[in-house]
């Protein structure tokens, strides 16, 4: 699970609740209305457009431009579960055509919040994607509209392995972990912390020379009963088979939610 | 670890899989040596359910600590649609939903105020197998390409870099290759080990020479230097040239010069013979054609004998001009002597033209003194200082001849010390 606020596990327990969300496009943006229109100041030669960074998720495309977006992740490449995968998130949008032009293999960023009639959690990201394809289209209406195919950054693995590393490649190997850190320097990518504690055998590697740092990830995945993919936030991490915590049979509401009897250090719950 | 969350019904659908066996055996493929035979590790039993993967650095420790993770861990498969997930949920997480227990393993979220999404353990009917390999596809064998015989090393320090490669063909022949770079060299060398022996072959670079060595870099067979190349062994050219010659693909040219050529400056030395200029021509049958020729030597002949430069011997038609005398080797008398001119001028007092046997000088016989111990036939003029028969001395007044039977004075003819012997 994600980090959250303590608004967000509160107002996600609270009836009626309901979310938003945003999308952001691009490491940077111009200044532009609601309805997308450039804000211009001045006229003429002095006339100016403000250039803002991305602001993140408050300064996002809403719900009033977006007509779809879907996100697909998945642990394995198709119905058969297995270890040793690298598998890509996918992203698909619809929106009505910004006015802003949208580079090529643009970041864009999907966001979601918990909110109330009265309040909102902060935002919390639902993955780190890059553009692959896109196209235009014209609605019934007449609007011009978007779509573009995105996947997140395990695309970036597909490269050979570099072989030119800071560090010495002695005959003996080196170990996973320092193999895994030259795959996200070369992605681009910081690896999730969570990965850091599953790794600890340091399974010896050769020099990978021609393979790529995607199928070196499926050998390290493969070897601790595990498969890699982005978390929402954009970093690397490996996921083992049956790492969820064990079942456990508590008393709790219609809800879900566990029943705990009494305060503090004589706070109990009642195991069924 | 994981997080977990209570769904309870809160799904649109629900559709129960089947809860596998529990796994019981990992089998890790590392590749396939060199016969095309599959190389694997393995841990457990085949009670259960195999976990197969596929790495080529796979060893059977990382096999018995990945059965260690998954013993008797059971799958449950399920599709959830229209689940109401919470969106901090990441793939991984464990999911209860109505009386199952499983893990978020695949996602599709519909953005929404709802953030409905459809969640699933998914599975196909070859989950459970009962016989070890059975979950192995075409993708799962594209890992042999590696030969399991084949290991290959680099190591890279701040002061070199090294690659190696070492490989067993069969069972007595190893193969090895190294590549090795330091600062003040760069070099390569190819070896095979076999029962008959070893053989290796390869290059070195240096500041000052490139080598290309046979065994080991000291034998080396070809050696470059900034004052040339150096070669130890067979060289095989069939153009270009050398020292101004010309190479051609059976002979060497200079000025062009063929075995037919009329080139006055050019030579041939080739299949056909030696050719220089015009005037000098010897083929292959070891006739030569020359225009002077002059001996400071020794003319040894092919039946031994052996005529110093200071005696010259002519053949027919030809003419003989030397500074002494005649002398033929006693110990082996020729049959006969013949020659066009026959001059012997003497440097000294002892000087003679001395004949053995039979002569004959079909044209000037000129000597300071002459000795025959046979005949000697001038057909032309002959002149000499003195005449020696066996041993004494006879000036041309001494002598006589006779013709048909009629004794003629000799008379002489010439300067002083030349006498020209004939008969009126």
């Amino acid at each position: 699970m994600q980090q959250v606020d303590e608004t967000y596990n509160r107002l996600i327990l609270e009836p009626g609740h309901f979310f938003e969300y945003s999308l952001t496009i691009g490491e940077s943006g111009v200044l532009i209305t609601e309805r997308g229109d450039y804000l211009i100041f001045g006229a003429g030669a002095d006339a100016v457009r403000i250039l803002v960074d991305t602001g993140g998720p408050d300064s996002g495309f809403n719900d009033t431009q977006l007509i779809k977006l879907q996100t697909v992740s998945t642990v394995f490449p198709d119905s058969t579960p297995t270890a040793g995968n690298a598998i890509a998130a996918e992203l698909d949008v619809e929106m009505l055509a910004p006015i802003a032009t949208i580079p090529r293999r643009a970041r864009v960023c999907p966001y979601v919040r918990v909110a109330t009639e009265s309040e909102h959690s902060g935002w919390i990201p639902q993955g780190v994607f890059f553009i692959d394809t896109r196209e235009k289209d014209v609605t019934d209406k007449g609007l011009e509209t978007l779509k573009f195919h995105c996947y997140d950054a395990m695309v970036f693995s597909d490269v050979d392995f570099p072989l030119q590393t800071s560090h010495d490649w002695p005959a003996s190997g080196v170990a996973d972990t320092v193999v895994l850190a030259d795959i996200a320097a070369e992605m681009g990518v910081n690896v999730d912390p969570r990965t850091w504690d599953i790794m600890t055998s340091e399974y010896k590697f050769g020099l990978p020379a021609g393979y790529s740092c995607r199928e070196i990830l499926r050998m390290i995945a493969g070897s601790y009963c595990g498969n890699f993919v982005m978390t929402e936030a954009g970093e690397l991490r490996l996921v083992q088979l049956f790492e969820m915590p064990p079942e456990s049979s508590l008393l709790i509401d219609e809800d879900g939610n566990v029943l705990v009897f009494g305060e503090g250090d004589e706070e109990v719950r009642i195991l069924v | 670890m994981s997080d977990k969350f209570n769904l309870l019904q809160r799904v649109g659908k629900l559709e129960r899989g089947e809860l596998a066996s529990g796994f019981s055996k990992v089998v890790i493929n590392v590749g396939t040596d060199e016969n095309g035979d599959a190389i694997s590790y393995s841990a457990g039993t085949d009670g259960g359910v195999a976990l197969i993967i596929n790495n080529p650095f796979g060893t059977q420790q990382m096999a018995n600590n990945m059965l260690q993770i998954i013993r008797g861990k059971q799958y449950q498969a399920y599709t959830a649609t229209d689940a109401l997930l919470d969106p901090a949920a990441e793939l991984g997480d464990g999911v209860s939903i109505d009386d199952i227990y499983s893990g978020v393993y695949s996602r599709t979220v519909d953005f929404s105020p709802l953030m409905a999404s459809d969640i699933s353990a998914p599975s196909d009917e070859e989950i459970e197998h009962e016989l070890t390999g059975a979950n192995e596809t075409a993708t799962d064998r594209s890992y042999s390409r590696l030969v399991k015989n084949v290991s290959a090393r680099i190591s890279q320090t701040a002061s070199q870099i090294a690659a190696e490669i070492e490989a067993r063909t069969t069972s007595e022949e190893e193969l090895s290759s190294r590549i090795e770079q330091n600062a003040d060299s760069i070099s390569a060398k190819v070896s095979k080990k076999s029962p008959t022996g070893q053989t290796a072959f390869g290059w070195d670079l240096r500041d000052d020479q490139w080598t290309i060595f046979n065994g080991s870099e000291s034998n080396y067979v070809l050696k470059a230097t900034r004052d040339g190349l150096e070669v130890k062994g067979k060289i095989t050219a069939l153009s270009g040239t050398i020292g101004g010659f010309d190479i051609l693909s059976n002979y060497l040219s200079y000025g062009n010069m063929t075995w037919e050529g009329s080139a006055s400056n050019g030579l041939y030395f080739g299949t056909k013979g030696f050719k220089l200029g015009q005037n000098c021509k010897i083929d292959m049958s070891g006739n030569a054609t020359l225009n002077n020729l002059t001996l400071t030597g020794n003319l040894k002949l092919s039946n031994g004998s052996t005529y110093s430069m200071n005696q010259v011997r002519s053949g027919v038609g030809g003419g003989i001009g030397y500074s002494g005398a005649i002398v033929q080797n006693t110990s082996n008398y020729p049959t006969y002597f013949t020659c066009g001119q026959l001059a012997a001028k003497g440097v000294g007092s002892g000087d003679s033209l001395v004949v053995y046997g039979d002569g004959t000088v079909a044209g000037l016989l000129r000597a300071d003194k002459l000795q025959v111990t046979n005949w000697l036939t001038v057909l032309g003029r002959g002149s000499f200082g003195s005449l020696r028969v066996n041993d004494y001395d006879y000036t041309p007044t001494m002598l006589y001849v006779t013709v048909d039977g009629v004794r003629y004075p000799v008379k002489t003819y010439g300067g002083s010390n030349a006498y020209i012997l004939y008969h009126t």
